[in-house]
């Protein structure tokens, strides 16, 4: 990996996570997206594409909840699809290094927000004296240190740990690369399990197995799935009147 | 407008110029997550996206102090669903403006957090919990193929429910104002978490059973006969051990063991069980 590849990947990551910030959040941190555009960087489109796909699936229920600090998922998709065709190897092995780099990732954020904590009471100061301006400063220096929480790291890791990876890989035996396999298909599974915990609701928590049956028994897509469940929730709206007693909601969401 | 408009407040009565509000309201809104902080989350987001109705309504200093530090208090929601809380925000501000003294900055605050829970909750099955992860699971199939529609689509779509979800609940928020509260009942806002709620479990369940491939490669003889032990499983129940895998990670973020360990954990659970040939 050159340095310009490695400076490019961590600026679209950044920047991609900035999109969040200032952009409302257009979700193009996800790895489905960073996978292929890393791909382009790094020269091989098709591998950025599965790998990008992949960890999707992993990360499918990765979301920030309420200020929750998941999994970082752009920068272990960024670092796992770079450092996966760097090395010339294929998608489990992108898969296991995209793990502890989304586990350090975490970091990152919790380090910028945790510092735009001190940036509130400038604010505070400024507001007393309704000067706008130095509140808009103080957020575009926020804005800058969520941006250097990612590029930076990511930067490092791509420059610095290619060649560490490259050593670690070459020397595996073929236990282990079994051993990766079976996790890089275990791991979709924390995606799913957290999405069960988001979408708790006791009550309607067999509608998940009757969605599994389906699935599992018949030759049922996602989408069909989605589209049979969807049409008995119209089915049930319809015949509810909207003044109907509200059941007792989970408050996880809120 | 009078001569002196730079110093008094200026009230929206023109349908145009209440459109272009709800214009910039619904584009600032953009920024709602800027300089997020753990102290008081999108605080200083919410501000900037206020900001320009503050400075018309507020000319007099003192007022606008009081009116920026009004909206520097805790906020958070799901930043997709940012624009009906800022419509009804400046509407009632403009109320206030106007003379309303019961819009206390206590009133004021408590229709914001009113409203960014219930709406959070909302956003977040719905976008988070429901139609990402279906679009996900599709396009994600995409790009495994090789095919590069899958995250083009996946951004497409996504963008197409979000400009949707801005335009429309700003301008409903702003123009219904105090209202909004009656037309989105509790038991409304239920509904559609409910109904989210229904969508997302059943796709998770063929989530499960379609995309994780997890078998076991064990076997053993009974006589002359060696039997497959994925084989008898497939009979009792098809993606058993997928179904036992994903609930087991459930169970552990239920106890609020962190997503991060369980990343990790599963990650080293895969690895052991790869490496001794139980799992494949």
């Amino acid at each position: 990996m050159t340095l310009w590849q490695a400076f490019l990947i961590a600026l679209v990551v950044a920047l991609a996570y900035l999109a969040r910030r200032i952009l409302g959040d257009p979700q193009i941190e996800r790895p489905i997206i960073l996978g292929p555009v890393v791909g382009l960087i790094m020269g091989d489109l098709e591998t950025g594409l599965i790998v990008g796909g992949s960890l999707e699936l992993i990360f499918i229920g990765a979301a920030t909840f309420g200020g929750t600090a998941p999994p970082n998922v752009a920068i272990g998709a960024a670092v796992g699809t770079a450092l996966s065709i760097s090395a010339g190897q294929g998608v489990e092995t992108a898969l296991v290094a995209a793990v502890p780099a989304a586990v350090l990732g975490t970091f990152c954020e919790l380090f910028a927000k945790t510092v735009c904590s001190f940036l509130v009471h400038r604010a505070d100061a400024a507001a007393a004296q309704a000067r706008g301006r130095t509140i808009t400063g103080i957020i575009w220096i926020g804005n800058a240190i969520h941006f250097l929480a990612y590029f930076v790291p990511t930067f490092l890791v791509l420059q610095f740990g290619a060649n560490a990876l490259e050593g670690v890989l070459s020397a595996l035996s073929d236990d282990v690369q079994n051993a990766l396999n079976t996790s890089a298909a275990l791991l979709p599974a924390v995606g799913f399990g957290i999405l069960l915990s988001v979408l708790y609701n006791k009550a309607l928590f067999p509608l998940f197995f009757a969605g599994f049956a389906l699935a599992a028994f018949t030759d049922f897509t996602v989408i069909g799935v989605a589209v049979i469940a969807t049409a008995i929730v119209i089915v049930i709206m319809r015949n509810r009147t909207p003044q109907a007693p509200s059941t007792p909601q989970s408050s996880a969401l809120l | 407008m009078t001569e002196n408009a730079s110093t008094a407040t200026e009230v929206l009565e023109r349908p145009d110029e209440q459109s272009r509000e709800i214009r910039r309201l619904t584009v600032r809104g953009l920024l709602l997550q800027g300089g997020f902080n753990y102290e008081r989350f999108q605080n200083l987001g919410f501000w900037w996206v206020m900001r320009p109705t503050l400075d018309r309504l507020y000319p007099d200093p003192v007022d606008r102090a009081a009116a920026y530090q009004r909206h520097l208090v805790y906020f958070n929601t799901n930043p997709w669903v940012v624009g009906p809380i800022a419509g009804v925000t400046a509407s009632m501000e403009e109320q206030r403006a106007k003379g309303a003294t019961e819009l206390n900055d206590e009133a004021i605050n408590s229709v914001k957090v009113g409203l960014m829970a219930p709406l959070a909750g909302i956003g977040d099955s719905l976008i988070f919990g429901t139609i990402r992860p279906i679009l996900a699971a599709v396009c994600a199939g995409m790009a495994i193929d090789g095919n590069i529609a899958g995250p083009i689509i996946f951004f497409l779509v996504l963008l197409a429910v979000q400009v949707l979800m801005r335009i429309g609940g700003t301008a409903s928020g702003y123009r219904t104002g105090m209202q909004f509260f009656e037309k989105l009942s509790p038991a409304q806002i239920d509904q559609i978490k409910q109904g989210a709620t229904i969508v997302g479990l059943a796709v998770t369940g063929a989530l499960v059973a379609t995309l994780l491939d997890v078998t076991t490669p064990w076997s053993y003889t009974s006589g002359e006969q060696t039997i497959a032990l994925q084989d008898q499983l497939d009979l009792v129940l098809p993606a058993l051990l997928p179904l036992i895998a994903t609930l087991g990670v459930y169970v552990l973020i239920r106890r609020r063991v962190s997503p991060v360990w369980v990343l990790l954990g599963t990650l080293v659970v895969g690895l052991v069980l790869g490496y001794f040939g139980i799992l494949a």
